[in-house]
């Protein structure tokens, strides 16, 4: 199942991609800023400001789940998507749809004019695209083979066994550790990191490049144990060659609201400028022996401090 | 970095609020008072010479380059011999919301004397009356507009290249040989002797302005005690003396002999859209060599940005309707950059980056600098003009040269001369020196058309049964069957409009003759004939079709929820939109939500824009126009998307009565959601090979992707694989929403925020609300 294919990023990728969202994800970072990527069913996301008052969904609701502002009391809700067929204004929309591949091919192939230049292609994110294992092979396969270039972008928690069919067919890979010690990480995403450093591991074997990823998010991850732990990591493994920090944004907020779940960074501030720096010079004084490199994009421009 | 001078000079051109100069109307009024039997062109010849040997003339203190418009700085000339609108719109003038201009205490009341006595016998008048009831209906109800009608033909394109190598001499000497070599005479003849007379009444004319500019120079010289500026003067003084009787000698004086030569193709008449033409490849060898002699870079720099100014400072008076249609007061004078030789190689050189650099330093309005791409352009001077582009002032615009040189080739040019073109009007290319071009036949509105089709030929609006009766709507059981009707009712107001056309390009033989720009078009001297009466060997007029996304749209949203997936019933269409869905928003959103939009690069709508694209080229190419020439179309509306949008009901796009409709070949404001990349995919898929005159594209990127290299690689992937798919232009707009904001609440603050409305870009604050906020609503394109 799919969540959003969006066109011309810039990011996630060299050149000018398509990125396909696969919604389903087996962690749950306090940070997320996609939750709707995380269930594996379709959900109602709402946007009110796009609310007409017209009442429908509330005429519609065999639950009697829709309050006097027509919000969705999700206690009572069971998904039925009654109301969403007839809010014509999607002020309550259905996320999440299953495709063909080859539909999904073609609106990736649409774009195909743009990847020649500057080595673009699609960039499968998600959500954790390797817990979609078989359809990950499939049409990374069908991209792979039609001469487009494919990168994945992902957690990193997922059965090798699945997902190792998909490997031939990606050319790089983003991999996010979002913290090295195996305690906080559960602490944070509810999963240990056992099972994905290790897959980083045999991944890096199998001889997919891969650009390790960490989310800078103030009062979780940006300590400098923590950046440095990760660093010693990465210099371990042969095929990476890069280690991006990345700075936290409350973009996702919003979302949040949407599907009627709580914001749990509530307050929590966006890492200055600085603070970005030290972490990329931290990293940079174990990294640099191993000739690999740490950087932050700022106004798409790569930092590295050494 | 730019001098103090230019400096000084570009804050003086941005600050001096416009105004009327009467100078020249009081003398054209005199001159007509004079009785005369000559036949009309020589007459005209005769008014511009009397014109420029007694216009008032001054020298601005920092300027290097000689002439000006009018007498004062900023300042625009009247042609009350030409406009009967006048006499309408003259009140209002100072005080109008868009483009308005002062008046010197006492002058608004003298031209009203002026106005009055030219009542009922200008050139308007005269075209005025061959617009017959029903098309002046067509015209208020707003199926198309009226061009050309109260000024003279336009986009004039000087051959430069030859000029600049041969000086007015070599022309009148050709028309003295021509005249010395006619033997006996007939009324054929007796037209060339005519021609040939004008042609040299004029071009000696204009030399002796460049003299009187000389003159003046010489005695401010001996007036002044600066010895920079006193040598400043003096050389003024030497470089009207030899241009543009003579060929130029150095950039400076090839500057000067252009810009003589453009103010004079403005100062005869009041047309418009005149090209520069190819100014870095005929400027070049004059660059070259004041290099090699040791001038530097700063001053050629000096030269470039004055020259820029100069086209910056010239505005010109239009009627009110027009001044909001075009707010900004735009001349589309482009100078075009970059592009391939007649040989096929790349023609980037040292003084394409220096026009570059130049830009990247200081942005005008005026000229239009527009950079032709190829697929072999030098990779560095293409970075440099998107770089340029990006920083905000919105030039250069793109152009793609294999689209471009394909329509030329269609239209019946060589190779060689196809690989010279220049823009002539906001986009269209043409040949300089070899073509009479007109960009404004006028605007085709298919959305009007639209609306008429759906009420069986009446107009909603205003009740009047103005089209056949094709059919009443809610019967009919299947797109196609609207599609024919919209057909059928096209047919019908697009001859009106094509003979309403010819009628007025028929007067301009008749009664109106630009003779400048005859002397440097070839053909005209040959033949001795001017512009108007079939001088140059190619001719075609383009018609501008607009408010195609909302056509699109709306053919996709009744295909989608009358007839597939039967939300509504056609009658229940038709009784929304007689409404304005009034009570019924959920409908409206219905039909905006549930439909595709074209602008995401989705077939099933992408179709209908190219249905109409091609449905509208077809209908308008059968026709000749009043020259014999070919007529074009172009997908164009400049910002009568937003005129003509107050004149047409709600759509069944779901767009609310009277509100703007789509610009040029854009998406509707705010469908395209998916992106840059569908839009450039929809607009191919439109096709630009199609409309002859070109497909005008406004994108408006947010500053924060396009920023450093990794934005570069964006814009640059974006316009390049656009034009990879036979993309014609495209123009960047690159300022973010909070920007624009800030300026309408702080213009003073904000005077230098340069936009592009469409195929020419205006300043920001200059603009009217309602336009302000077209451009604000323009779908912003970003990626995260
Ligand atoms: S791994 Fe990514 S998608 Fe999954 S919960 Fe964490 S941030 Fe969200
Ligand atoms: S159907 Fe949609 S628009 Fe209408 S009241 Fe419900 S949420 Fe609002
Ligand atoms: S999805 Fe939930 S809120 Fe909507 S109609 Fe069904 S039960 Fe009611």
């Amino acid at each position: 199942m799919i969540f959003n294919i969006q066109k011309c990023s810039i990011h996630d990728g060299t050149g000018l991609r398509t990125l396909v969202f696969f919604k389903g994800c087996p962690l749950r970072c306090l940070w997320c800023s996609n939750p709707e990527s995380q269930s594996y069913r379709q959900e109602i996301m709402e946007s009110p400001v796009r609310c007409i008052g017209c009442g429908e969904c509330k005429r519609v609701c065999p639950e009697a789940a829709i309050l006097d502002d027509y919000r969705i009391d999700r206690s009572r809700c069971t998904n039925c998507f009654k109301c969403t067929d007839c809010c014509y204004a999607e002020s309550k929309r259905v996320v999440g749809r299953d495709y063909f591949v080859e539909e999904l091919y073609r609106e990736i192939e649409k774009d195909r004019p743009f990847y020649s230049l500057y080595g673009g292609g699609v960039t499968f994110s998600g959500g954790e695209p390797l817990t979609h294992a078989k359809d990950l092979k499939e049409i990374a396969k069908k991209c792979h083979d039609n001469g487009i270039n494919v990168v994945v972008e992902s957690c990193g928690y997922g059965q090798f066994e699945e997902f190792k069919e998909a490997l031939p067919y990606i050319d790089a890979m983003f991999m996010d550790i979002k913290h090295i010690d195996p305690e906080t990480h559960k602490a944070l995403t509810g999963m240990s990191n056992e099972l994905i450093l290790e897959n980083i591991r045999r991944i890096s074997e199998f001889g997919t490049p891969i650009t390790i990823r960490t989310p800078i998010i103030p009062g979780y991850t940006n300590s400098q144990e923590n950046i440095k732990g990760i660093a010693e990591f990465v210099s371990t493994i042969p095929t990476v060659k890069e280690y991006e920090l990345l700075q936290y944004h409350n973009f996702g907020e919003p979302k949040y609201t949407a599907l009627g779940k709580p914001y749990p960074l509530k307050g929590v501030i966006v890492p200055e400028d600085e603070e970005m720096n030290d972490l990329v010079k931290c990293a940079n004084q174990i990294l640099q022996k191993y000739k690999k490199e740490c950087y932050w994009m700022k106004n798409n421009e790569r930092e590295v401090i050494k | 970095m730019i001098s103090e001078r230019i400096f000084r000079l570009s804050e003086k051109v941005r600050n001096t609020p416009a105004e009327i100069c009467l100078d020249r109307a009081r003398l054209i009024t005199k001159f007509y008072s004079e009785p005369s039997m000559e036949p009309f062109i020589l007459r005209r010849a005769k008014s511009f010479q009397y014109v420029l040997e007694n216009k008032k003339i001054f020298i601005d203190d920092d300027s290097v380059l000689a002439g000006h418009l009018a007498s004062r700085l900023h300042a625009v000339p009247i042609y009350p011999e030409v406009t009967a609108w006048l006499y309408d719109d003259l009140e209002t003038i100072d005080t109008r919301s868009s483009d308005h201009f002062k008046f010197i205490p006492g002058e608004k009341d003298e031209l009203r004397t002026i106005v009055e006595a030219w009542k009922g016998r200008t050139f308007g008048d005269l075209t005025g009356a061959l617009v017959d009831a029903d098309m002046n209906t067509m015209i208020n109800i707003g199926i198309f507009t009226k061009g050309v009608s109260n000024l003279s033909t336009m986009n004039h394109a000087p051959a430069y290249y030859d000029m600049v190598h041969r000086g007015y001499r070599y022309y009148i000497d050709k028309c003295k040989e021509n005249i010395a070599a006619l033997e006996d005479m007939d009324i054929d003849t007796m037209e060339k002797q005519i021609t040939w007379q004008s042609m040299i009444i004029v071009m000696e004319a204009i030399i002796k302005f460049a003299h009187r500019y000389a003159d003046l120079a010489e005695k401010m010289a001996g007036e002044c005690s600066d010895s920079e500026r006193k040598a400043q003067l003096l050389a003024m003084a030497e470089n009207c003396r030899v241009v543009p009787e003579n060929p130029p000698q150095n950039f400076q004086q090839a500057a000067q002999f252009v810009w003589f030569t453009h103010l004079a193709l403005m100062m005869e008449v009041n047309g418009g859209d005149h090209c520069i033409g190819r100014f870095d490849q005929y400027m070049y060898p004059f660059y070259k060599k004041d290099l090699e002699n040791g001038v530097s870079e700063a001053f050629i720099a000096d030269v470039i940005h004055e020259f820029k100014l100069k086209f910056g400072e010239l505005w010109v008076l239009r009627t009110n309707r027009e001044s909001q249609a075009y707010p900004g007061c735009p001349l589309w004078i482009h100078m075009m950059i970059g592009g391939v030789l007649p040989d096929g190689k790349d023609g980037c050189n040292e003084l394409t980056n220096a026009i570059l650099h130049c830009m990247d330093d200081l942005q005008t309005k005026e000229p239009c600098v527009s950079f032709r791409y190829h697929d072999g352009v030098n990779q560095d001077t293409f970075r440099l003009a998107l770089a340029v582009a990006r920083k905000g002032g919105s030039h250069p615009a793109f152009f793609n040269d294999s689209t471009n040189i394909s329509h030329l080739l269609t239209l019946g040019h060589t190779l060689k001369e196809a690989r010279d073109w220049g823009i002539c009007g906001c986009i269209e290319p043409s040949v300089p020196g070899i073509t009479d071009f007109q960009s404004n036949a006028g605007y085709f509105n298919p959305i009007k058309v639209f609306e008429i089709t759906m009420n069986n030929g009446v107009d909603p609006v205003t009740k009047v049964q103005i089209g056949p009766r094709t059919g009443d709507v809610t019967t009919f059981t299947s797109v196609k069957q609207l599609m024919d009707a919209y057909e059928t009712q096209q047919a019908f107001f697009m001859k009106k409009f094509i003979v309403l056309f010819n009628r007025i390009i028929s007067c301009h033989a008749h009664a109106l003759p630009t003779v400048t720009a005859s002397c440097f078009t070839y053909g005209c001297i040959e033949k001795g004939r001017i512009l108007q009466r079939k001088g140059a060997e190619h001719r075609y007029s383009a018609v501008a079709i607009s408010g195609v996304a909302n056509v699109a749209d709306s053919l996709a949203a009744i295909e989608e929820c009358v007839f597939d997936k039967k939300y509504l019933t056609m009658s229940e269409l038709v009784k929304l939109l007689e409404t304005n869905f009034e009570g019924k928003e959920n409908m409206r959103q219905l039909l905006i939500n549930k439909a595709p939009k074209y602008g995401n690069n989705i077939d099933s709508v992408d179709e209908y824009a190219h249905w109409l694209a091609d449905l509208c080229n077809e209908q308008v190419v059968q026709y000749r126009d009043g020259r014999d020439g070919q007529f074009t179309t172009v997908i164009a509306s400049q910002s009568y998307n937003v005129v003509l949008g107050r004149l047409i009901g709600a759509t069944p796009d779901g767009r609310l009565a009277f509100t703007d409709l789509a610009d040029n070949a854009s998406p509707m404001i705010g469908m395209d959601v998916n992106g840059p990349t569908a839009v450039v995919n929809s607009i191919s898929a439109l096709d630009p090979l199609i409309p002859q005159s070109g497909v005008l594209v406004n994108q408006r990127f947010d500053p924060a992707i396009t920023k450093g290299e990794k934005g570069l690689d964006i814009l640059e992937t974006v316009v390049r694989t656009f034009f990879n798919q036979r993309g014609q232009h495209i123009q960047v707009n690159i300022v973010d929403d909070e920007t624009l904001r800030a300026a309408q609440k702080d213009p003073q603050s904000h005077r230098n925020i340069l936009v592009r409305v469409a195929g020419y870009s205006a300043y920001f604050v200059d603009l009217e609300k309602d336009i302000q906020d077209n451009i604000i609503a323009r779908t912003l394109q970003q990626t995260l």
